[in-house]
């Protein structure tokens, strides 16, 4: 048997320099969000832990709610840089440690924090200053206590003389609340602070109702930063950020959530329900089988679109012939058909002057396995068959919903 | 963008393994009600003590669980069976292989070996005989050497139990 980690072994490597608030940990790899994604239902989780639980086959299902979906979301930057900013030392430790995975499988993540970095650092410093004129006396004090936490914060990789005990659990929320601002937390639509957040499939971060109003006026939702659609339905609201809102926020949130309810009852919008359940698109018109079950739809395994992220792509897919990365760049019928300029999902160093070429549909043998793979793909494939795979069904079984808190 | 994910029993990934340090401190820190983990030093191999459900048939009854890290967890899902003796009940066979949907077809990476174990005891639970799977000789015999119950297909029809 291989060699194996010993479970004795002391924690020490592991042990985080901040106590990580439940709600900002990853449901799949229990460690802080890095590069966060939010899914169609509103649930939260890493770039990597999302792209690698997708099933190449067919839908995906949220890992927390099993919610279905067949696009891969850009990662929400707001969130992101919030995290960065609450948890400086974890973020840098997980920025390493994801990097080094990256380099080991040479395959990269969006590389989001060079370009992003600085204007972000300017807008903080902006943003202190505005919140003094504001006469609200606890702004003030929240300002001058985040300055003075970023003024005792040590430089990066010197981890010796940090404060660790005024840093434990007791301060945990005055830590989250002194470090982030009002600023972090703006709706790009309304200029306000965010009031039940949406993010969208570029993820970008919108309120709910400003969502719904963009949605009114073209039927789809296109993002008002990046100008791309949302290919999906309606995006649920996402609670981690919701909560994050409220709890540093209360009284701004309380009064714009009471503020657009009121308006909401005057205009009676909201047709949420009239959008399609994301993971329900791609139905063939002819009958409602999912066309990742008909034999003569163009599959392509394993295979997503860099642009819209569908996955996995369905019908025509464009290769790029000139990008080198190991991962290739893929467009899916629509988004070869729409100029856009979306650069790689995983920093494919994709220019508009590449030149594709159509994909081959890979073939799969229609046999049990490859049904089997279609129908449940975590049942493996039986080795070394012989006998009727059919004939091993076995009939006691049980059905029981698990709990996944 | 393309990807591959081809199944595999090799050592656990780093990815795998810092997951499991974690599930096993958290363990540690609030171990489910009803379950002991016999600690080895093999990471990739966990050896839980079940013990039944007071007030249920299988009150004060201890089984051993066997749980097998594939090298993608928490993509892929354990392997999980029931070390001889196994408990008789409707969806366990006497080789140790459970028929639960979310060890198959229903897995989820957000799942935990703590919440496997809170399903396998509520399937226990609710258990109103002690009485093997009606199908349990043919499919065992069809088991030969050590097959896994993850090359099993399954059929999952029954809600109550």
């Amino acid at each position: 048997m291989a060699e194996q980690k010993t479970l004795a072994e002391p924690m020490a490597d592991d042990e985080s320099p901040e106590e990580i608030s439940d709600q900002f940990l990853c449901c799949v790899c229990l460690e802080l969000l890095y590069k966060p994604i939010a899914l169609s239902c509103g649930h939260l989780s890493c770039f990597w832990c999302v792209h690698k639980s997708m099933n190449g086959f067919r839908e995906s299902h949220c890992p927390i709610c099993r919610y279905p979906f067949v696009h891969f979301p850009s990662v929400c930057q707001k969130l992101h840089f919030l995290l960065k900013k609450i948890y400086p030392l974890a973020h840098k430790k997980r920025e390493e440690q994801v990097l080094n995975e990256e380099q080991e499988l040479d395959c990269f993540s969006p590389q989001i924090d060079v370009v992003l970095d600085e204007p972000k650092a300017m807008d903080e410093s902006v943003c202190c200053g505005d919140s003094l004129n504001v006469s609200d006396p606890q702004k003030v004090e929240e300002c001058s206590n985040a300055a003075k936490l970023l003024s005792t914060l040590p430089s990066r990789g010197d981890t010796s003389c940090i404060p660790c005990n005024e840093e434990s659990n007791v301060h945990e929320n005055d830590k989250v609340s002194t470090q982030i601002s009002k600023d972090d937390l703006l709706c790009t639509a309304c200029k306000e602070l965010l009031v039940r957040p949406v993010v969208l499939n570029c993820g970008h971060v919108y309120c709910e109702g400003c969502v719904v109003d963009m949605a009114e006026e073209s039927e789809k939702i296109k993002c008002q930063e990046c100008h791309v659609y949302d290919p999906r339905g309606f995006p649920k609201v996402c609670l981690v950020l919701d909560q994050l809102l409220e709890e540093n926020f209360p009284e701004e949130y309380n009064s714009r959530r009471s503020g657009i309810q009121k308006a909401h009852a005057h205009t009676s919008k909201g047709n949420i329900q009239s959008f399609l359940k994301e993971g329900t698109l791609p139905v063939n018109n002819n009958n409602d089988m999912p066309q990742w079950l008909n034999p003569k739809s163009k599959v392509h395994f394993h295979a997503g679109c860099d642009s819209c992220g569908v996955h996995p792509i369905i019908g025509d897919r464009y290769r790029c012939k000139d990008c080198k990365e190991k991962m290739g760049y893929d467009l899916c019928k629509d988004c070869y058909d729409t100029p856009s300029k979306v650069p790689g999902r995983f920093n494919q160093q994709h220019t508009p002057d590449h030149r594709f070429e159509l994909a081959e549909v890979p073939q799969l043998r229609i046999n049990l396995n490859a049904i089997g793979f279609l129908l449940g793909p975590m049942v493996n494939s039986i080795e070394g068959g012989g006998s009727d795979d059919g004939e091993e069904r076995p009939h006691g079984s049980s059905n029981e919903s698990s709990s996944t808190e | 963008m393309t990807s591959s994910g081809a199944p595999s029993r090799k050592a656990l990934s780093k990815i795998a393994s810092n997951r499991l340090q974690k599930e096993l401190v958290e363990w540690q820190m609030n171990p489910p009600t009803g379950f002991k983990l016999n600690l080895t030093d093999n990471l990739q191999r966990w050896v839980i003590e079940v013990i039944g459900a007071p007030g249920t048939l299988y009150a004060n009854d201890t089984y051993q669980l066997q749980v097998d890290f594939p090298e993608h967890y928490p993509m892929e899902s354990p392997q999980v069976i029931f070390l001889p003796p196994a408990p008789l009940h409707p969806h366990i066979y006497s080789n140790g292989h459970i028929c639960l949907d979310i060890l198959y077809d229903s897995w989820s990476p957000a799942m935990t070996v703590s919440s496997i174990c809170i399903s396998i005891l509520s399937m226990l639970s609710s258990s109103t005989e002690k009485q093997g799977p009606i199908d349990n000789d043919r499919y065992v015999k069809n088991c030969k050497n050590g097959r896994s119950p993850k090359q099993t297909r399954w059929w999952f029809h029954d809600d109550k139990v």
